[in-house]
């Protein structure tokens, strides 16, 4: 732990690690440098970047996305960049942007974008089509920051309907995993991610009810 | 389209300081790694161009504050918290954001004030390069600043 206290302004640790990637300019990695051998503190964080040899994970493979799922992808990357103006551009898409279908409109949330991501094979797939025993799914949320929606997953195959996960009230943002993964077995599958301003009524959704709720079908993966 | 081998590339080079960044704010390795994880296999599957270090912060930042956010997040974060992750704020007098604090803080601040929040006490950055790196006026950042430092002293006075 650094406990020492720095001599002016510290260094920050973006301009620490951008010196230790060797991506400051000269004169600035130069003055660094200098306020490095002058103060104790500083140095002290930059020798915990030099000192960290802790390995990376792998970064899973990625199968490439869809259109359908891109132009929800651009909702979210506006989420990330003016947080509210989500719910303006899902209300009021582009004249050559389909309306999101596999948005909703929840109360407390504005628009609510769901999307499934499958992991299979240690490759990451988001909004796929097809489902096989083996794989590990996901439900990513994305809403304007500032509002919470609770939600519940139905897994639909036949008359048989599954709730794999607790329902749970999320609070909003740029692809906000909901907490828990589950697999879905015995071929050909309907998902359905219900989304409400309080606990989704489960027996409306053993009914069939779609309102407020967003569905993908999934063919038996060969 | 940028091909993956250059996000992969670029995760080689930024992922471990991205991820020793996100470990300031969960004070976890394993979430951490997770947030890194998710935000390059986003950045592939959207096929955007590669970014740099100074993007990567903002959106690293963003997604870990989603995770605190987040009510069942959070209590998970402050059971696996490690102190060791945790390092002093080297200023002196400076605001010393522990996990909760900052969980708290998250439920009184808006998205640009808790932006401004990590960069300052969590990122240490100076007002000059929280500026710079939000694209904003420092008299901008001085303002969210106080804004912050009021919210953080309420809760203090609360808790006295």
């Amino acid at each position: 732990m650094t406990a020492a206290t720095c001599i002016g302004e510290p260094v920050s640790w973006l301009r620490l690690e951008r010196l230790a990637l060797a991506e400051l300019d000269a004169p600035t990695a130069a003055a660094v440098r200098a306020h490095l051998d002058a103060c104790a503190a500083c140095a002290g964080a930059f020798a915990r970047i030099a000192d960290d040899a802790r390995p990376l994970p792998r970064l899973p493979a990625v199968e490439p996305r869809g259109a359908w799922a891109r132009w929800r992808l651009a909702i979210g990357g506006v989420a990330l960049a003016a947080g509210a103006a989500v719910a303006l551009v899902a209300l009021r898409p582009a004249a050559v942007a389909p309306p999101p279908p596999g948005g909703v409109r929840v109360k407390g949330a504005g628009v609510v974008v769901v999307r499934l991501v499958r992991e299979r094979d240690g490759v990451i797939a988001f909004d796929p089509d097809d489902v096989r025993d083996a794989d590990r799914w996901k439900v990513e949320l994305t809403c304007a920051p500032g509002g919470a929606a609770w939600v519940d997953v139905a897994v639909v195959q036949g008359r048989d309907v599954a709730f794999p996960l607790a329902p749970q009230q999320i609070g909003c943002g740029n692809a906000v995993a909901v907490p828990g993964a589950f697999r879905i077995t015995d071929g050909a599958a309907e998902v359905c991610v219900a989304l409400a301003p309080r606990a989704p009524d489960r027996e409306k959704l053993r009914g069939g009810a779609r309102e407020g709720v967003v569905c993908r079908r999934l063919a038996a993966g060969k | 389209m940028a091909p993956a081998s250059e996000h992969a590339a670029a995760y080689q080079r930024f992922g471990p300081a991205l991820v020793r960044k996100a470990e300031r704010i969960l004070r976890n390795r394993e979430d951490a790694v997770d947030v890194v994880q998710a935000l390059f296999t986003e950045l592939i599957a959207r096929g955007a161009a590669p970014v740099d270090l100074p993007y990567l912060y903002r959106a690293v930042t963003n997604r870990a504050l989603n995770v605190v956010r987040d009510a069942r997040g959070r209590a998970r974060l402050l059971e696996r918290q490690q102190a060791a992750l945790a390092p002093a704020p080297r200023a002196s007098g400076a605001l010393v954001v522990g996990l909760d604090l900052l969980a708290r803080l998250c439920d009184r601040l808006d998205d640009d004030h808790r932006d401004v929040l990590v960069a300052r006490y969590v990122d240490e950055l100076t007002q000059d390069e929280i500026a710079a790196l939000y694209g904003v006026s420092r008299k901008t950042v001085g303002k969210r600043l106080a804004r912050v430092d009021a919210a953080a002293a309420a809760l203090a006075a609360e808790g006295a």
